[in-house]
Protein backbone atom coordinates (compact mmCIF):
# COMPACT_ATOMS: atom_id res chain seq x y z
CA UNK A 1 0.00 0.00 0.00
CA UNK A 2 0.89 3.63 -0.73
CA UNK A 3 1.13 6.26 1.53
CA UNK A 4 -0.28 8.82 -0.45
CA UNK A 5 -1.17 10.25 -3.35
CA UNK A 6 -0.38 12.92 -5.82
CA UNK A 7 -3.52 15.30 -6.78
CA UNK A 8 -4.24 18.12 -8.50
CA UNK A 9 -6.35 20.91 -7.18
CA UNK A 10 -9.56 21.27 -9.27
CA UNK A 11 -11.51 23.72 -7.20
CA UNK A 12 -13.66 24.67 -4.28
CA UNK A 13 -17.10 23.90 -3.76
CA UNK A 14 -19.99 23.09 -0.65
CA UNK A 15 -21.63 19.68 -0.72
CA UNK A 16 -24.53 18.92 1.93
CA UNK A 17 -23.82 16.31 4.67
CA UNK A 18 -26.53 13.70 5.72
CA UNK A 19 -27.14 15.65 8.71
CA UNK A 20 -28.07 18.76 5.89
CA UNK A 21 -25.33 20.95 7.20
CA UNK A 22 -23.17 23.22 3.83
CA UNK A 23 -19.92 22.86 4.46
CA UNK A 24 -17.03 23.85 2.00
CA UNK A 25 -14.83 21.84 0.04
CA UNK A 26 -11.78 21.03 -1.73
CA UNK A 27 -12.08 19.00 -5.00
CA UNK A 28 -8.93 17.18 -5.63
CA UNK A 29 -8.44 15.01 -8.79
CA UNK A 30 -6.37 12.22 -8.12
CA UNK A 31 -7.33 9.98 -10.73
CA UNK A 32 -3.76 8.63 -12.88
CA UNK A 33 -2.07 7.53 -9.45
CA UNK A 34 0.50 4.86 -10.68
CA UNK A 35 3.27 2.88 -9.12
CA UNK A 36 6.35 4.00 -11.05
CA UNK A 37 9.29 2.70 -9.32
CA UNK A 38 10.66 1.41 -5.92
CA UNK A 39 13.24 2.36 -3.99
CA UNK A 40 14.95 -0.86 -1.82
CA UNK A 41 16.95 -0.66 1.45
CA UNK A 42 19.63 -2.91 -0.51
CA UNK A 43 20.11 0.16 -2.95
CA UNK A 44 19.44 3.38 -1.99
CA UNK A 45 19.32 2.30 2.01
CA UNK A 46 15.79 3.59 2.44
CA UNK A 47 12.54 2.12 1.11
CA UNK A 48 9.82 4.05 -0.80
CA UNK A 49 7.54 3.61 -3.55
CA UNK A 50 7.83 6.47 -6.20
CA UNK A 51 4.17 7.38 -7.79
CA UNK A 52 3.44 8.94 -10.36
CA UNK A 53 0.50 11.12 -11.77
CA UNK A 54 -0.99 12.78 -14.50
CA UNK A 55 -0.68 11.25 -18.35
CA UNK A 56 1.70 12.56 -20.77
CA UNK A 57 2.65 11.69 -24.43
CA UNK A 58 6.61 10.31 -24.88
CA UNK A 59 7.12 13.30 -27.14
CA UNK A 60 6.90 15.69 -24.08
CA UNK A 61 9.79 14.13 -21.81
CA UNK A 62 13.32 14.10 -22.23
CA UNK A 63 15.30 10.71 -23.10
CA UNK A 64 16.47 10.72 -19.22
CA UNK A 65 13.12 11.15 -18.21
CA UNK A 66 11.44 8.45 -20.36
CA UNK A 67 14.52 6.17 -19.52
CA UNK A 68 13.60 6.18 -16.06
CA UNK A 69 9.99 4.97 -16.80
CA UNK A 70 11.33 2.46 -19.59
CA UNK A 71 13.96 0.75 -16.95
CA UNK A 72 10.68 -0.15 -14.85
CA UNK A 73 8.65 -0.77 -17.40
CA UNK A 74 5.83 1.84 -15.83
CA UNK A 75 3.54 3.70 -17.80
CA UNK A 76 4.85 7.39 -18.27
CA UNK A 77 3.78 10.33 -15.54
CA UNK A 78 4.13 13.90 -15.59
CA UNK A 79 4.93 14.46 -11.56
CA UNK A 80 6.32 11.60 -9.99
CA UNK A 81 6.74 11.62 -5.51
CA UNK A 82 8.12 9.05 -3.23
CA UNK A 83 6.39 8.14 -0.34
CA UNK A 84 8.57 6.31 2.31
CA UNK A 85 7.13 2.83 3.56
CA UNK A 86 8.04 -0.14 5.36
CA UNK A 87 9.97 -2.92 3.31
CA UNK A 88 6.69 -5.07 4.03
CA UNK A 89 4.31 -2.53 2.54
CA UNK A 90 6.66 -1.91 -0.24
CA UNK A 91 6.15 -5.38 -1.07
CA UNK A 92 2.74 -5.84 -1.59
CA UNK A 93 2.72 -3.52 -4.59
CA UNK A 94 3.65 -3.77 -7.88
CA UNK A 95 5.69 -1.57 -10.48
CA UNK A 96 2.43 -0.44 -12.89
CA UNK A 97 -0.35 -0.95 -10.15
CA UNK A 98 -2.58 2.08 -10.23
CA UNK A 99 -3.18 3.36 -6.91
CA UNK A 100 -6.95 4.93 -6.01
CA UNK A 101 -8.61 7.19 -4.29
CA UNK A 102 -9.89 4.67 -1.91
CA UNK A 103 -6.27 4.68 -0.38
CA UNK A 104 -8.58 7.26 2.07
CA UNK A 105 -11.55 6.92 3.63
CA UNK A 106 -14.25 8.47 4.68
CA UNK A 107 -14.20 10.84 7.55
CA UNK A 108 -10.32 9.97 7.76
CA UNK A 109 -7.80 12.99 8.39
CA UNK A 110 -4.95 14.19 5.99
CA UNK A 111 -2.03 16.48 5.77
CA UNK A 112 -1.96 17.84 2.25
CA UNK A 113 1.14 19.63 0.64
CA UNK A 114 1.19 22.09 -2.18
CA UNK A 115 2.52 25.22 -3.33
CA UNK A 116 0.95 28.65 -2.42
CA UNK A 117 -0.20 30.91 -4.91
CA UNK A 118 2.16 33.83 -5.33
CA UNK A 119 1.15 37.33 -4.07
CA UNK A 120 4.49 38.94 -5.21
CA UNK A 121 6.74 41.74 -3.21
CA UNK A 122 4.43 42.00 0.13
CA UNK A 123 4.80 44.44 3.36
CA UNK A 124 5.44 43.00 7.07
CA UNK A 125 1.72 43.38 7.39
CA UNK A 126 0.54 40.68 5.02
CA UNK A 127 3.40 38.95 4.95
CA UNK A 128 3.97 38.45 8.88
CA UNK A 129 0.76 39.80 10.33
CA UNK A 130 2.37 42.88 11.91
CA UNK A 131 -0.27 45.03 13.05
CA UNK A 132 1.00 48.62 11.70
CA UNK A 133 0.20 52.07 13.63
CA UNK A 134 -3.05 54.00 14.51
CA UNK A 135 -4.31 56.15 12.19
CA UNK A 136 -4.52 58.91 14.47
CA UNK A 137 -2.97 61.09 16.83
CA UNK A 138 0.00 62.88 14.16
CA UNK A 139 0.78 59.89 13.19
CA UNK A 140 2.01 60.32 9.60
CA UNK A 141 2.65 58.36 6.41
CA UNK A 142 4.06 55.79 8.81
CA UNK A 143 0.46 53.02 9.22
CA UNK A 144 2.08 49.43 7.46
CA UNK A 145 5.88 50.04 8.29
CA UNK A 146 7.73 47.18 10.17
CA UNK A 147 8.62 49.79 13.17
CA UNK A 148 12.21 49.44 14.89
CA UNK A 149 14.38 46.85 13.60
CA UNK A 150 17.09 46.29 15.51
CA UNK A 151 18.66 48.00 18.85
CA UNK A 152 21.57 50.25 19.90
CA UNK A 153 25.45 50.31 19.73
CA UNK A 154 25.03 46.84 20.72
CA UNK A 155 24.19 44.37 18.80
CA UNK A 156 24.57 47.20 16.71
CA UNK A 157 23.34 44.76 13.26
CA UNK A 158 19.80 43.32 12.72
CA UNK A 159 19.12 40.16 13.41
CA UNK A 160 19.21 37.26 10.70
CA UNK A 161 15.78 36.46 9.79
CA UNK A 162 14.23 39.18 10.67
CA UNK A 163 10.75 39.75 10.11
CA UNK A 164 10.78 42.60 6.35
CA UNK A 165 9.13 43.27 3.56
CA UNK A 166 9.95 40.39 0.74
CA UNK A 167 8.30 38.43 -1.52
CA UNK A 168 5.61 36.01 -0.13
CA UNK A 169 3.62 33.12 -1.62
CA UNK A 170 5.20 29.98 -3.81
CA UNK A 171 6.46 28.31 -1.11
CA UNK A 172 5.80 24.72 -0.54
CA UNK A 173 3.09 24.83 2.79
CA UNK A 174 1.65 21.69 4.46
CA UNK A 175 -2.10 21.60 5.73
CA UNK A 176 -2.72 19.55 8.50
CA UNK A 177 -5.54 17.41 9.32
CA UNK A 178 -7.92 18.17 7.30
CA UNK A 179 -11.14 15.85 6.73
CA UNK A 180 -11.96 13.34 3.73
CA UNK A 181 -15.20 14.01 3.15
CA UNK A 182 -15.75 12.47 0.75
CA UNK A 183 -14.24 9.79 -1.97
CA UNK A 184 -15.19 8.51 -5.47
CA UNK A 185 -12.01 6.19 -6.38
CA UNK A 186 -14.38 5.58 -9.91
CA UNK A 187 -13.65 9.28 -11.05
CA UNK A 188 -10.72 9.61 -8.79
CA UNK A 189 -11.98 12.32 -7.06
CA UNK A 190 -11.13 13.16 -3.31
CA UNK A 191 -13.22 15.78 -1.36
CA UNK A 192 -11.50 17.49 1.63
CA UNK A 193 -13.13 19.79 4.05
CA UNK A 194 -12.36 23.52 3.70
CA UNK A 195 -9.19 25.11 1.82
CA UNK A 196 -6.05 23.65 0.16
CA UNK A 197 -2.77 25.40 -0.37
CA UNK A 198 -2.27 26.53 -4.22
CA UNK A 199 -4.02 27.97 -6.87
CA UNK A 200 -6.84 25.32 -9.36
CA UNK A 201 -4.53 23.10 -11.28
CA UNK A 202 -1.91 22.75 -8.68
CA UNK A 203 -0.22 19.79 -7.47
CA UNK A 204 -0.88 18.44 -4.27
CA UNK A 205 0.22 16.19 -1.81
CA UNK A 206 -1.67 13.84 -0.03
CA UNK A 207 -1.16 11.74 2.80
CA UNK A 208 -2.50 10.44 6.06
CA UNK A 209 -2.45 12.62 9.06
CA UNK A 210 1.10 12.82 10.74
CA UNK A 211 -0.57 14.00 14.67
CA UNK A 212 -3.22 10.98 14.35
CA UNK A 213 -0.38 8.78 13.49
CA UNK A 214 1.51 9.73 16.46
CA UNK A 215 -1.18 9.94 18.38
CA UNK A 216 -1.67 6.56 17.67
CA UNK A 217 1.55 5.77 18.94
CA UNK A 218 1.37 7.12 21.99
CA UNK A 219 -1.54 5.26 23.11
CA UNK A 220 0.30 2.04 21.88
CA UNK A 221 3.26 3.12 24.11
CA UNK A 222 1.33 3.36 27.26
CA UNK A 223 -0.62 -0.24 26.84
CA UNK B 1 -12.19 19.37 -17.25
CA UNK B 2 -11.71 21.50 -14.32
CA UNK B 3 -15.49 22.78 -14.76
CA UNK B 4 -16.79 19.60 -15.39
CA UNK B 5 -15.27 17.47 -12.15
CA UNK B 6 -16.71 19.93 -10.14
CA UNK B 7 -20.29 20.09 -11.70
CA UNK B 8 -20.00 16.71 -11.49
CA UNK B 9 -19.54 16.94 -8.24
CA UNK B 10 -21.76 19.96 -7.65
CA UNK B 11 -24.82 17.85 -9.54
CA UNK B 12 -25.04 14.94 -7.01
CA UNK B 13 -26.43 17.49 -4.84
CA UNK B 14 -29.15 18.67 -6.34
CA UNK B 15 -32.57 18.14 -5.46
CA UNK B 16 -34.78 17.16 -8.29
CA UNK B 17 -38.46 18.53 -6.28
CA UNK B 18 -37.44 21.58 -6.00
CA UNK B 19 -40.23 24.38 -6.38
CA UNK B 20 -40.81 26.60 -9.41
CA UNK B 21 -41.09 29.62 -8.22
CA UNK B 22 -39.77 33.16 -8.94
CA UNK B 23 -38.81 36.46 -7.44
CA UNK B 24 -41.61 38.81 -5.81
CA UNK B 25 -43.72 35.22 -5.50
CA UNK B 26 -45.37 34.18 -1.85
CA UNK B 27 -43.85 31.33 -0.44
CA UNK B 28 -44.02 29.18 2.40
CA UNK B 29 -40.92 26.82 3.06
CA UNK B 30 -41.43 24.25 5.56
CA UNK B 31 -38.31 23.68 7.29
CA UNK B 32 -37.34 20.93 9.60
CA UNK B 33 -36.42 21.59 12.86
CA UNK B 34 -34.73 19.46 14.82
CA UNK B 35 -35.02 19.56 19.09
CA UNK B 36 -33.41 16.50 20.66
CA UNK B 37 -34.01 13.50 19.05
CA UNK B 38 -37.84 14.86 17.78
CA UNK B 39 -37.85 16.58 14.15
CA UNK B 40 -41.12 18.81 13.61
CA UNK B 41 -41.38 21.12 10.71
CA UNK B 42 -41.64 25.43 10.99
CA UNK B 43 -43.14 26.93 8.40
CA UNK B 44 -41.71 30.22 7.29
CA UNK B 45 -43.92 32.23 4.60
CA UNK B 46 -43.01 35.45 2.46
CA UNK B 47 -41.44 37.67 -0.11
CA UNK B 48 -38.97 36.21 -2.51
CA UNK B 49 -36.56 38.90 -2.64
CA UNK B 50 -33.49 37.13 -3.83
CA UNK B 51 -32.26 34.26 -6.02
CA UNK B 52 -28.90 33.20 -6.52
CA UNK B 53 -27.41 30.76 -8.89
CA UNK B 54 -24.95 27.48 -8.90
CA UNK B 55 -25.72 24.49 -8.94
CA UNK B 56 -26.24 22.59 -6.03
CA UNK B 57 -24.87 26.43 -3.93
CA UNK B 58 -27.83 27.92 -5.62
CA UNK B 59 -29.96 30.12 -2.53
CA UNK B 60 -33.07 31.93 -2.27
CA UNK B 61 -34.33 35.10 1.00
CA UNK B 62 -37.33 35.17 1.91
CA UNK B 63 -38.43 38.26 3.49
CA UNK B 64 -41.25 38.65 5.94
CA UNK B 65 -42.32 41.10 8.51
CA UNK B 66 -42.44 39.61 11.55
CA UNK B 67 -44.36 41.58 14.75
CA UNK B 68 -43.10 45.33 13.46
CA UNK B 69 -39.87 43.71 12.27
CA UNK B 70 -38.72 42.42 8.99
CA UNK B 71 -37.05 39.34 9.17
CA UNK B 72 -34.80 37.51 6.29
CA UNK B 73 -34.12 34.27 5.47
CA UNK B 74 -31.54 32.67 3.38
CA UNK B 75 -32.52 28.94 2.42
CA UNK B 76 -30.07 26.62 0.13
CA UNK B 77 -32.64 25.74 -2.73
CA UNK B 78 -31.27 22.30 -2.49
CA UNK B 79 -30.94 21.66 1.30
CA UNK B 80 -32.51 18.33 1.66
CA UNK B 81 -32.86 20.10 5.67
CA UNK B 82 -36.82 21.64 4.26
CA UNK B 83 -39.58 19.52 3.71
CA UNK B 84 -41.26 21.51 0.93
CA UNK B 85 -41.48 24.92 -0.70
CA UNK B 86 -45.73 25.60 -1.16
CA UNK B 87 -45.98 28.92 -3.20
CA UNK B 88 -48.48 31.02 -2.13
CA UNK B 89 -49.00 33.52 -4.89
CA UNK B 90 -47.51 34.81 -7.86
CA UNK B 91 -45.85 38.28 -7.82
CA UNK B 92 -45.69 41.15 -10.40
CA UNK B 93 -42.78 42.33 -10.18
CA UNK B 94 -40.29 44.67 -12.54
CA UNK B 95 -36.78 43.57 -11.02
CA UNK B 96 -35.00 40.27 -10.01
CA UNK B 97 -34.30 41.57 -7.26
CA UNK B 98 -36.62 43.02 -4.16
CA UNK B 99 -33.79 45.39 -2.20
CA UNK B 100 -36.38 47.88 -2.01
CA UNK B 101 -38.94 46.56 -0.36
CA UNK B 102 -36.70 46.94 3.03
CA UNK B 103 -37.03 50.58 2.92
CA UNK B 104 -40.62 50.37 2.52
CA UNK B 105 -43.22 49.65 5.54
CA UNK B 106 -47.29 48.55 5.25
CA UNK B 107 -49.20 49.01 2.28
CA UNK B 108 -46.52 50.77 0.17
CA UNK B 109 -44.73 47.26 1.19
CA UNK B 110 -46.94 44.74 -1.24
CA UNK B 111 -46.59 43.31 -3.77
CA UNK B 112 -48.96 42.88 -6.62
CA UNK B 113 -49.96 39.29 -6.98
CA UNK B 114 -50.08 38.12 -10.65
CA UNK B 115 -53.80 36.68 -11.35
CA UNK B 116 -54.67 33.34 -12.35
CA UNK B 117 -54.53 33.74 -16.42
CA UNK B 118 -51.20 35.59 -16.42
CA UNK B 119 -49.45 33.15 -14.02
CA UNK B 120 -50.84 30.08 -16.26
CA UNK B 121 -48.71 32.17 -18.94
CA UNK B 122 -45.31 32.44 -17.14
CA UNK B 123 -42.82 29.87 -18.01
Amino acid sequence: MSKGLIGKKVGMTQVFTEEGNLIPVSVIDVSTNVVVGKRTAEKDRYSAITLGFGEVKEKALSKAEIGVFKKNNAPLRRHLKEFRVTPEEAATVNVGDAVKADLFSKGQLVDVTGITKGRGYQGVMKRWNFAGFRDRASTHEYFRHPGAIGQRKTPGRVFPNKKLPGHYGVEKVTTQNLTVVDVDAEKGLLLIKGSVPGHNDGILYIRPSVKVALRESHKAAKK
Amino acid sequence: MRRSLLEYVENKFIRQDVADFRTGDTVRVHWKVREGDKERTQPFEGIVIRKTRGQNRATFTVRKMSYGVGVERIFPLHSPRYEKIEVISRGKVNRNRLFYLRKLRGKASRVDVLDETETAKQP
